[in-house]
């Protein structure tokens, strides 16, 4: 049977009104998930996976992946609305998506938020199932050499976003690396500046920083405006305005298209290589995209494209990381080695064998996520209406429940108290970077890359057995090392 | 007090006394009067704590009190020992792991537990821990790759934690061979590394299993062979060493004997479970092993001893 | 990025702060390099490998010759004008840090349960509400409902 007609028996399996009433459901919970800072895709789907236990294996992985795609499109609401990211992969949208926000048009960059997660979704989701095993053999070529290169040219990428203070931004960046650098060392497990704290032996937890530095630190920062200057935002009069200034026609979003194509491309890209992650997806794609605009100044003013750029690269991971799962039983990132076990519970061993003797399942949740994308842009499109609403509250009475609420997210995945700590910590950390000038968001990207790409230096290193020759014999090392060299020197032309 | 009141003071005290000891001794065979605690200290979505979700479920219903999973990563399963560690040894709070938190962790880092901190109570299960190849690598058995590595020096391999990394350096130097080990964060990123030939053996936790015959197994790294594949020797009739690969039920140190009897025999009538047999045995491919506390104990005092001594080879 | 009125770009920083700010990292480097880094990580590396330590060391090297820089051309701009800074970051980070301290104290010996509704008020009252039934609302029904959805939901019981 070829593609086409597989994929046809699996939309016949698909559209049953319970599968489609729990994709709904599913989908609905991840938004609200995500809207929630500290709480993720990765949390839900955890906690939620023993729940599937009694549904047939279509409709509870359907259900996850649901969670999963509302969860990644959800942490754009506070990022807009707030300044206040839900999840660290939405934090570049709140870039353009609150000064939006700040010029009464925040139902028009959350309908930009949602249109591009389901585009990017769709996208991604088109690409696993027309390219599964060609790409996953491609994925299969990249190795810790390959990946080194390729984190080159993101930290290349990356460190040209850096304000206008090149050295400012650049310090932000090298501290976040050191920060990376605590913790058991990846190659000889000795500990490094853990100070025998076992919490520390996997390093700094990423969303205690992520979301403490960059959304929680938001918080205080707005809050003590509002305690200084009362609230200086004004609201809007009539609803008519509101309503003109919000509307988005689909035309005027797909003007965009070049944008959308590109990120929902990266977000791909990065989703297929095991170990990299949505939030580096996302912030790789706002760089490219402020990169390829013809006026990159305006990307932090308010230009649409870096939400477009964020969120459909976020989303696009959804899909595409599936394809490694599917292709060779390999996660693409941490939701989906959960999803694998949820494969795993209802009898379907991840793995080449997947597509043989399950495929008939397989089929059928393709076809559901294709679904589930219809379904996420209806309920989402719902959802804005609600979100604004909830918008018109004012600040002061929205703010201080985030920091509790955040609070209770960062709790929930693994009840420690030191992430809380580490979380508060990195949040007035930020507050006082955001007064002295230094970008809280390069510190993160910098603690994010910092730890990946000494790791796969290093196991380069010991691959290759010290043979730099070796990078000569990779093309794919050869690429992105020229194009991360290319970057970086136009950005110190630049400057 | 008049001697009258200062009697029935006396009586008084006495009953809410037996009473209170009563209820004490009442309330510890009642266990479990409350939902148990099981925690699983590694991240979501691996084999362990895939199978510990439907695990816990079986048990659940043998004891006749839910039991929560919760899962507590981080340093290879030292931050969910330590807590186990420090838990009340009332039953309440209990660990579904491997070993390898509870014997090498303590012997290799700094941590705040001791491999005498915990009570074991039962095994269930045993990791299929292996040395594995590349369906077309050239080495067929484990003395083809030994062969191949003394004639052509520097092959590497892929490890996924100090342990694993040390029980095959100590065999390297066993065989005077010297490989190149990659760390790998675990068999997610070693399967990749494998299949694209970037790595020429690699060791693996039970991963290889899923990938039937693309992957070749050339010897068994646990103390017997590997029902799967009977043909490959065990490292233990090579080198008398063997890794430990128990899949076992841990409380913290101090757990009253009646207890540990209660909750073996509960996790011993759980193993018969439909379900968790079908993941177990038919999907995971890992054997269903059930062992006592006694035997348990004393087996879990013998590898800690022989892991000492590969510590003092290789560290 | 982001050039909110809430986010400075880093270039309108007053010279005095970008000096403190230069030797302040350049000094916490320093401090790393000589202190911090050989107390507490190995240096022994393995056969083609670097050092645990080689990574740490370099880049704590990179942050001190840039904090240098920093304060360098701080001081170079605080020739042509010397603006006073205004005292006002010191006193707000401070005041945070001793609110997130003090919080999270009180998340560790008292609770979830009663540290939160007081989080909740004391914000709400220092953010300007001054609307007592939504500060009590808001204080009380907000811990309730997140103890609740946390134990249904997701089985976790709060601190």
């Amino acid at each position: 049977m070829d593609i086409l007609s597989q994929l046809l028996v699996g939309f016949h399996a698909a559209l049953t009104p319970v599968n489609i009433l729990f994709i709904a459901f599913g989908i609905s919970l991840g938004i609200v998930i995500g809207v929630i800072p500290g709480l993720g895709s990765v949390t839900a789907i955890a906690v939620l996976i023993p729940l599937t236990f009694y549904m047939s294996p279509v409709v509870a992985i359907a259900f996850l992946v649901g969670v999963n795609k509302g969860g990644t499109s959800g942490g754009a609401v506070p990022s807009i609305l707030l300044n206040t990211p839900g999840t660290p992969e939405a934090a570049a949208s709140a870039f353009d998506g609150y000064p939006m926000s700040r010029k009464g048009q925040s139902g028009k960059a959350m309908k930009y938020a949602l249109y591009s997660s389901v585009a990017g979704d769709t996208l991604s989701d088109m690409l696993l199932i027309l390219l599964a095993a060609p790409f996953a053999a491609l994925a299969l070529q990249f190795g810790p050499l390959e990946l080194t290169a390729v984190f080159f040219f993101a930290f290349a990428l990356l460190a040209g976003l850096t304000s206008d203070s090149v050295i400012k931004g650049l310090l932000a960046i090298f501290v976040g690396v050191f920060l990376s650098t605590i913790g058991l060392d990846p190659i000889d497990s000795s500990p490094r500046m853990v100070f025998g704290r076992v919490e520390l032996f996997d390093g700094l937890p990423l969303i205690a920083v992520a979301i403490g530095g960059l959304a929680l630190s938001s918080v205080m920062f707005q809050m003590t405006e509002l305690w200084r200057h009362g609230d200086t935002h004004r609201r809007h009069d009539t609803l008519a305005a509101d309503r003109a200034q919000n509307r988005l026609r689909p035309a005027e979003f797909f003007d965009h298209w070049r944008t959308i194509v590109r990120s929902a491309a990266i977000g791909s890209g990065v989703g297929m290589l095991p170990g990299l992650g949505v939030t580096l997806a996302a912030f790789l794609s706002y760089g490219a995209a402020r990169r390829a605009s013809k006026n990159p100044e305006s990307f932090g003013k308010g230009n649409p494209e870096g939400i477009i750029a964020t969120e459909a690269a976020n989303s696009a991971v959804v899909g595409s990381n599936l394809i490694p799962t599917i292709a060779i039983g390999i996660p693409g990132n941490i939701a989906a080695a959960l999803l694998i076990g949820a494969f795993m519970i209802h009898g379907i061993v991840p793995g080449p064998f997947m597509l043989t003797m399950h495929g008939d399942v397989i089929y059928a949740l393709v076809a559901s996520m294709l679904i589930a994308n219809v379904v996420h842009l209806v309920i989402g499109r719902a959802g804005i209406g609600i979100w604004s609403w909830v918008a018109r509250a004012p600040r002061s009475a929205v703010l201080p429940p985030v920091i509790v609420m955040g609070i209770a997210g960062v709790y929930l995945p693994n009840q420690s108290l030191f992430e809380i700590g580490i979380m508060l910590a990195f949040a007035v950390l930020g507050v006082l970077m955001r007064y002295t000038g230094f970008s809280i968001v390069c510190l993160v990207i910098g603690f994010l890359l910092g730890s990946m790409l000494e790791g796969s230096l290093r196991k380069a290193l010991l691959l290759h057995r010290g043979d730099f020759s070796a990078i000569l014999s990779s093309p794919i090392s050869m690429i992105f090392f020229a194009i991360g060299l290319f970057v970086l020197i136009r950005a110190f032309r630049k400057s | 007090m008049t001697k009258a009141t200062t009697y029935g003071a006396g009586v008084a005290t006495l009953i809410a006394l037996s009473m209170g000891l009563a209820l004490t001794t009442a309330a510890r065979a009642d266990y479990p009067e409350k939902p148990v605690t099981m925690v699983v200290p590694y991240s979501a979505g691996g084999s362990t704590e895939t199978l510990a979700r439907v695990f816990s479920k079986a048990l659940g219903d043998e004891l006749g009190q839910p039991v929560i999973v919760k899962t507590r990563p981080g340093g290879g399963g030292a931050v969910g020992s330590t807590e186990l560690a420090a838990a009340e040894a009332d039953g309440y709070t209990i660990m579904l792991s491997g070993s390898d938190p509870l014997t090498w962790t303590p012997l290799t880092l700094s941590v705040e537990y001791a491999f005498d901190s915990f009570t074991f109570v039962s095994q269930i299960s045993e990791y299929q821990q292996a040395i594995i190849v590349r369906a077309d690598s050239p080495d067929q058995t484990f003395d083809d790759l030994l062969a191949r590595s003394k004639a052509n020096p520097g092959l590497t391999y892929a490890d996924q934690n100090a342990m694993s990394r040390a029980f095959i350096e100590y065999i390297g130097n066993e065989e005077g061979i010297d490989w190149t080990g990659v760390p790998t964060a675990g068999g997610g990123e070693m399967v990749p590394l494998l299949l694209a030939g970037k790595i020429d053996f690699a060791w693996s936790g039970g991963i290889h299993s899923r990938y039937g015959d693309q992957m070749r197994v050339l010897a068994s790294m646990n103390a017997d062979r590997l029902a799967a594949s009977p043909d490959a020797p065990s490292v233990s009739e090579k080198y008398g060493i063997a890794m430990p690969g128990h899949m076992l039920i841990t409380g913290p140190k101090g757990l009253p004997d009646d207890i540990v009897a209660k909750l073996s025999a509960a996790v011993q009538a759980a193993t018969k479970n439909e379900e968790y047999l079908g993941l177990l045995e038919g999907k995971l491919l890992f054997p269903s092993k059930y062992r006592g506390s006694a035997e348990l104990t004393v087996d879990m005092e013998t590898t800690y001893a022989n892991l000492k001594k590969i510590v003092e080879a290789t560290q | 990025m982001g050039e909110t009125p809430e986010q400075d770009d880093g270039s309108d920083t007053a010279p005095v702060i970008d000096l403190a700010s230069g030797l302040l990292l350049a000094g916490l480097a320093g401090l790393a390099l000589v202190w911090i880094i050989p107390a507490n990580i190995d240096a022994d590396a393995g056969d083609y490998d670097v050092s645990p330590i080689f990574m740490p060391n370099l880049i704590a090297w990179v942050v001190l010759a840039l904090g240098l820089a920093l304060a360098g051309s701080a001081a170079k701009r605080a020739r042509t004008g010397w603006q006073p800074a205004s005292r006002t970051i010191l006193f707000d980070t401070a005041g945070w840090a001793v609110a997130s301290t003090l919080a999270y104290l009180a998340l560790v010996h008292i609770g979830f349960q009663v540290t939160a509704p007081i989080i909740i008020a004391a914000g709400l009252w220092f953010a300007g509400q001054r609307s007592l039934i939504l500060i009590a609302v808001l204080a009380i029904g907000l811990p309730l409902a997140i103890r609740t959805g946390a134990w249904q939901i997701f089985q976790v019981a709060l601190p």
